[in-house]
């Protein structure tokens, strides 16, 4: 009886202190990401067209290209994109060298045959296009295909003027192409 | 004799190709009979509509001989991409042989050969890529090398085509059918 009564108290307070753990392990690890990345609704761009879904992130002192699938797994076999970001003024110089296309899942198998930065004192224009050979990659979740390191100096102010995927890509080449032809801008 | 009548895909073309470029697609058939007599019919241009399905009627080979009844191994072989073969084709006589090859996808001819060697190898992907300096190069019509390396016919040199000749190199020499 006595130990019937120990555990009518025991179990529902095991149960109450997993529970508020658990909450606040959460709470914790939502303010870290927020902390860390600063990311705003204000600075993230997204486009969905057809069965992809292209968004334009600044983060701090980097801005990240991604594309995911909507609603079904695609198979990413090449890329094509230009986008120019913009200032009031006093943009210094960004080169290749701040460019990574790492985030690439399988990144030694693609080849990047178009890969400028161009800058002048009002922004830059990043073209990049890039292809895989063999097995395309099965895109089932977001995959930043490039990430610019903007240098210190860069001002506040930076905003995307435009993205353009290549017109037409035929990104998921299979049996029947996926065509998917958008342009955006802002 | 029949008329032969052979409708087919060829990979990565979905639409008429363009202008100035359609009018120098050489399309090359054989036709190998059971009893070991070859028929080559050379530098056809089959009408393509506008879903991309290729059209070549014939009834006689390059040398003017008719093609008699029977049962035969048809190949055929498209610019810029590798020679398929349709075995086992019966072909009658008096009538339309109407042999349609383009509902299937994988009879589509495959892409990607851009020299016409019958194979994929790195050359043709360094070909490819020579002409690939911008997102969208307009093909030069007086350079049958730029012609082959637009592989779906759209008249410009993009990514589509840099992928389309990716797509079927899985070894260093990917053979067409012979």
């Amino acid at each position: 009886m006595k130990n019937k009564r120990y555990l009518e108290i025991f179990i529902p307070g095991i149960l109450v202190i997993g529970l508020a753990s658990i909450i606040i392990t959460q709470t914790l690890k939502i303010k870290n990401t927020a902390t860390t990345n600063r990311v705003t609704k204000e600075n993230i761009q997204e486009e969905k067209g057809g069965n992809i879904s292209l968004k334009v992130i600044k983060e701090n002192s980097r801005v990240i290209v991604q594309v995911a699938p909507v609603g079904k797994t695609i198979n990413l076999r090449a890329f094509a994109l230009k986008m120019s970001m913009e200032t009031k003024g006093g943009m210094p110089k960004v080169g290749t060298q701040d460019l990574t296309t790492r985030e690439i899942p399988n990144h030694t198998s693609w080849s990047f045959p178009i890969k400028k930065l161009e800058t002048n004192n009002v922004g830059f224009t990043l073209s990049l296009s890039g292809f895989t050979v063999g097995d395309p990659l099965s895109l089932d979740k977001p995959v930043s295909l490039v990430i610019i390191n903007l240098p210190s100096g860069t001002p506040e102010d930076l905003s995307i003027k435009s993205v353009m995927v290549d017109n037409d890509s035929t990104r998921f080449i299979g049996n029947s192409s996926e065509i998917i032809p958008y342009q955006l801008g802002w | 004799m029949g008329k032969i009548t052979l409708l087919f895909r060829q990979q990565g073309i979905t639409t008429s190709p363009t202008s100035g470029i359609a009018e120098q697609l050489n399309t090359y058939i054989t036709l190998k009979s059971n009893e070991g007599v070859t028929y080559k019919i050379e530098g056809i241009k089959p009408a393509v509509g506008s879903s991309g399905i290729w059209t070549a009627s014939f009834s006689q080979d390059s040398q003017g001989r008719f093609i008699p009844a029977g049962t035969y191994d048809i190949l055929i072989k498209g610019v810029s991409h590798l020679q398929k073969k349709f075995t086992s084709i019966q072909i009658s006589n008096n009538q339309q042989n109407k042999i349609d090859k383009s509902t299937n996808t994988k009879d589509e001819l495959k892409a990607g050969d851009t020299n016409n060697d019958n194979s994929i190898t790195i050359e043709d992907i360094s070909t490819v890529l020579k002409f690939y300096t911008d997102f969208k190069v307009p093909v030069n019509k007086n350079d049958l090398t730029m012609i082959q390396s637009d592989i779906n016919k759209d008249g410009f040199i993009t990514i589509d085509d840099v992928a389309l000749v990716a797509l079927n190199w899985s070894d260093f020499v990917v053979k067409g059918d012979e």
